[in-house]
């Protein structure tokens, strides 16, 4: 049963992990002279083996702590909550992170392997100068379906418009993956923030709502897998990785291109353990382990390193390593400046009202 | 069929227990039409129990409940033309005194007109007019009982059931109450049936008195025969006050019994049922306090007939209506007597050790049920009592 | 004769009631003996503790201002109420008010019964079916939510269950629609209600049914003209216990609702955490805590007159 399904927003796990390790907090309390790293990431989002296998190399403990919705654990950290030597971030977070003092920029020249990752996932719009972030796992935005219940695959973004699946379709909920969608689909950059654009993204999106089962970003998997969906919008992996277990599921990058998004380690500003979270840093920047962990996660790691290690399977995905023509169709978030943002979240707030 | 002048209400053969507990034992009892009937006991005795089983609330484990000739053991309580007064009174909190008292017209459909009518009534049978808007909440206690009264009586029920109506009042209110619920029972003629364990309200009020003990019915009779001519020893100390001893019946001749009191003193005792008497058998025998003359010097008669125990003075308690005297006429270590007198001579003190004699009428010795057979091993201990 | 004694004890001044009895009388029987101040007293403690405080910051935070990256600026305005006042969301209150008024409804037509029962008559089963009321509270309430997620299902176990039994043809829509959403709230909040109500069953003196028994009321009268009445107190109690916290959910629409069951709770959870708009949340919160109060403040009112005469 452990070996279910990894997915990075699992509320139920984290929940019931919660529920089940009531010294959680004590253990983040821990004063400076411990030798130990505490680990903030996205619930099922590393190979179990890993971490042990890093304090028997090394003796350093590691408190792994999970998260299911990034936006709590911002706002956790945000408040001041204290221990945190480490985080995973996605790249939308990285500005505000930045701009909040959360974070804190890796000291030069320290990690010896980051060289292994690709070219492609340095010098990010979210961290031009590659101070604040190695990147970690990364994966796209598309459709998810299921193969059973559709008469042919979604190939284009507007077959989430499609009435004949009403009721059945369901839509990530948040500003960003929507507000960048169908600006994309109205043909305008990312960074429009005219009146007559948010117009035609609000009337969009509202043309849609009356189509939609559920705006969520937690329980679409779950709704594919039982039915209660035919097609989502969705994160790769989340789609992936339930798909080992049910091949009725399916996840397609529509021929309009989409979004990468990165997973990123992020170092805590304010931690008492830098050196030895640099040490974890670095080992989970090894090919072997960075290979072990996508291996386990079915997201797709930008450890160029580690790609000949990786389970074939995997690497020859083209859902999860999609092929050079499709990967040119797929881009960055832009960096928005703070009042774009707002924009984006008051108009997302607002179709969710209407 | 119910014969004219036959019982209003007829308690069969009832028993009830409550897990293993037994409280009542087969209890029979007939309540006549009109009566005051006093249950009488101490907590625990099933008194409220029998009460609670004629109203309803409680059913019978066996035996029998008649009313009117008809057998109401099934009926549930609203169904039975029988009325309670409770002990706490549970007057409806959310209700005022007007609607508490015409509940139960108002259950019966009574029309609002004579509804009116009927309640100011049954106040002003109550003391309470012009009490009618009144939150039950703010009332004193004996306020609250009178509700209760009113409420319970409006119905005009067969029997009216009291329960310790009032346990919860201070004694001067009781006293007045006593009085008052007694004359209004005379004016209704209501026949009612009262539960107490106060033995001078139960004289004050009732008709008849029916004397509870561990489940049964000790005696049954009028105030005076249950005080005059106790049948128990329970019933003789829990009804006044009275010095139980224990005598022996040494023979039975003639209607006159030869007994040794407390194996030191003997005298012959006149009694109408001597059969009853077999010689070799203890008796338990009651003397009430007031009906001891005490003597301080010998040479003073006796009344007549009277038995004469020569004693020593033990105390003497003065308590302005009258004196307590505690005699030991068996010895030191053998049970006192206490003598009850209005005599002023009584009021000096005098020292213990004095002597004294204890004149006690035969007629005033009362003989009650027995204890055991005599045998030559019998020591004091097996027939003391308080 | 010892009555004298006995007399002389009764007629003892009745001992004055110190500081502390007085106070734990109060807080037994309230101030008028009806009122239910014990009850009220964890609502009250609950609300100055973990309620007051917040809310004065929480008030302090609407009159802010958000600045980049959901900062707050400290600068006084009163435009987030301008804002929270939008007609725009006056269906989302409304809606939300409709779902609490529904759940508390719901949980008032079937834990009125179950209050009922326990007090009068669960006799030594009692303890045991209070633990099991209270057994939702220990488990996660995702649990919770993810096993009705998986009952309610187009494909779940109730149509599934309808669908063998011949009763259904097509699966019923169950999920993600106002009944999930209400069937949501009366399954978390029905403790909240039955609690009270239990115990102001359990407070009303079984010698007032006998009373009325004893008068001629069938049970049904009694219950309709003393049970009733005199539980009011327990019914007001659980009603605002279940409404307040419905109007402030925002989990059971998020996953047993879709895009038309959003509600109040959920605009208020997407400015604080997805907006990263906090001064305007709290403006939102600051109005939904201010017409709770409000509502308090007249339930209070109401039950006073209720109560005195």
């Amino acid at each position: 049963m452990d070996e279910r399904r990894y997915t990075r927003r699992d509320f139920l796990r984290v929940a019931l992990a919660v529920a089940a390790s009531p010294t959680l907090l004590v253990a983040c309390a821990e004063g400076p002279k411990e030798r130990v790293v505490n680990f903030f990431n996205w619930s099922r989002y590393i190979d179990p083996k890993t971490l042990p296998r890093f304090t028997k190399r090394t003796g350093i403990q590691v408190n792994y702590q999970e998260f299911a919705d990034e936006e709590e654990m911002f706002a956790k950290l945000r408040s001041g909550a204290l221990g945190y030597d480490l985080i995973v971030g996605t790249d939308y977070m990285i500005p505000r992170m930045k701009a909040l003092n959360i974070i804190a920029p890796y000291p030069p020249g320290v990690l010896k392997n980051l060289g292994n990752i690709d070219r492609q996932f340095r010098r990010t719009p979210y961290d031009p100068d590659d101070a604040f972030t190695v990147p970690y796992l990364w994966g796209t935005t598309g459709i998810g379906f299921n193969k059973k219940k559709l008469a042919k695959p979604p190939t284009s973004w507007l077959d989430l418009w499609d009435p004949r699946y009403s009721g059945k379709i369901a839509m990530l909920d948040n500003a960003r993956d929507c507000i960048s969608l169908a600006l994309m689909l109205k043909g305008y950059p990312e960074t429009e923030t005219s009146d007559a654009a948010f117009k035609a993204v609000r009337d969009l999106l509202l043309k849609q709502r009356p189509l939609v089962r559920q705006y969520t970003s937690s329980t679409y998997v779950d709704s594919l897998v039982a039915g209660e969906v035919v097609m989502a919008m969705a994160w790769s992996g989340d789609v992936l990785q339930a798909a080992r277990e049910n091949p009725q599921l399916d996840y397609v990058i529509p021929k309009e291109g989409s979004y990468i998004w990165v997973d990123n380690l992020c170092l805590v500003r304010g931690s008492q353990h830098r050196e030895d979270t640099l040490r974890l840093v670095d080992y989970l920047l090894e090919p072997k382990v960075a290979a072990e962990i996508a291996d386990k996660v079915r997201y797709a790691s930008p450890n160029a390193a580690a790609k000949p290690l990786l389970d074939a399977s995997l690497r020859d995905d083209p859902r999860v390593f999609p092929p050079k023509r499709e990967m040119e169709q797929l881009k960055f978030h832009a960096l928005l400046d703070p009042d774009a943002v707002e924009l984006w979240n008051d108009t997302w707030s607002d179709i969710k009202v209407a | 069929m119910q014969p004219p002048d036959g019982p209003l209400l007829s308690i069969e053969g009832v028993t009830k227990s409550f897990g293993d507990t037994t409280v009542l034992r087969e209890i029979s009892l007939d309540i006549r039409k009109g009566e005051f009937l006093t249950f009488l006991g101490p907590s625990g005795c099933g008194k409220t129990t029998t009460l609670r089983i004629i109203a309803g609330f409680e059913a019978p484990d066996c035996g029998r409940i008649l009313l009117e000739g008809q057998d109401i053991t099934g009926l549930p309580p609203y169904r039975r033309d029988v009325h309670t007064v409770f002990q706490h009174y549970a007057l409806f909190p959310h209700y005022t005194v007007f609607n508490n008292v015409a509940f139960g017209l108002r259950i019966r459909r009574v029309p609002e007109a004579e509804i009116g009518k009927r309640v100011r009534e049954a106040l002003s049978l109550v003391k309470l007019s012009g009490f009618e808007e009144r939150q039950t909440t703010q009332m004193s206690g004996g306020q609250m009982q009178r509700v209760a009264l009113a409420r319970a009586l409006i119905g005009r029920p067969a029997v009216l059931l009291l329960d310790e109506p009032l346990g919860a009042l201070d004694l001067k209110l009781r006293k007045e109450m006593q009085l008052e619920l007694k004359t209004l029972q005379r004016r209704l003629g209501i026949t009612f049936v009262y539960v107490t364990h106060d033995q001078e309200e139960a004289m004050t009020m009732s008709d008849r008195i029916a004397v509870f003990n561990k489940g049964v019915i000790e005696q049954l009779g009028a105030p005076a025969q249950i005080y005059e001519r106790p049948k128990t020893s329970f019933v003789a100390d829990f009804i006044g006050a009275a010095n139980v001893f224990s005598a022996r019946v040494l023979d039975a001749q003639g209607g006159r019994l030869r007994l040794r009191l407390e194996e030191r003193v003997e005298f012959e005792l006149l009694v109408e049922e001597p059969s009853a008497y077999p010689a070799g058998t203890i008796f338990k025998l009651a003397i009430r306090p007031e009906r001891v003359t005490v003597r301080y010097r010998e040479d003073e008669p006796a009344a007549p007939g009277a038995l004469r125990l020569p004693a020593v003075l033990a105390e003497n308690v003065y308590l302005g209506n009258a004196s307590q005297i505690y005699l030991q006429p068996f010895g030191e270590g053998g049970k006192t007597l206490l003598a009850v007198s209005m005599d002023s001579q009584h009021r000096a003190p005098r020292a213990a050790g004095s002597p004294a004699w204890a004149d006690i009428r035969l007629e005033d010795i009362l003989m009650l049920e027995p204890v055991g057979q005599w045998t030559n091993a019998a020591t004091p201990a097996e027939t003391s009592f308080a | 004769m010892t009555q004298t004694a006995e007399a002389a004890a009764e007629n003892l001044p009745a001992r004055r009631e110190s500081r502390a009895e007085k106070l734990l009388s109060w807080l037994i029987r309230g101030a008028s003996p009806a009122a239910s101040h014990l009850l009220l007293l964890p609502a009250a403690a609950w609300l100055l503790v973990f309620l007051l405080l917040p809310v004065a910051c929480l008030l302090a935070l609407s009159l802010a201002t958000r600045g980049p990256y959901g900062t707050v600026v400290w600068s006084f305005t009163w435009a987030n109420f301008g804002r929270a006042l939008n007609p725009m969301y006056l269906p989302v209150l409304l809606r939300t008010a409709a779902y609490a008024g529904s759940a508390t409804g719901l949980c008032l037509a079937l834990g009125f019964p179950l209050a009922y029962y326990l007090s009068f008559y669960a006799g030594k089963r009692r303890e045991t079916l209070l633990v099991m009321l209270m057994i939702p509270f220990w488990t996660s309430c995702l649990v919770a939510i993810y096993s009705w997620m998986i009952i309610l299902g187009r494909h779940g176990l109730l149509n599934d269950l309808l669908g063998r039994l011949g009763l259904i043809q097509a699966p019923l829509p169950l999920l993600n629609n106002g009944f999930s959403v209400v069937l949501g709230l009366v399954y978390f909040y029905i403790p909240f209600m039955v609690l009270p109500l239990y115990g102001s069953l359990e407070k009303i003196p079984r010698a007032y049914l006998e009373a009325a028994y004893d008068l001629g009321a069938s049970p049904a009268e009694a219950f309709l003209k003393v049970t009733l009445p005199l539980s009011l107190p327990g019914v007001f109690a659980g009603c605002l216990l279940t409404f307040v916290p419905c109007m402030g959910d925002f989990l059971t629409a998020e996953f047993l609702g879709g895009p038309r069951n959003f509600l109040i709770g959920n605009l208020i959870q997407n400015q604080f955490l997805m907006s990263q708009d906090w001064p305007f949340g709290a403006a939102l919160t600051a109005l939904l805590v201010l017409s709770l109060i409000s509502g308090l403040y007249f339930y209070q009112r109401l039950e006073a007159r209720q109560i005195e005469p």
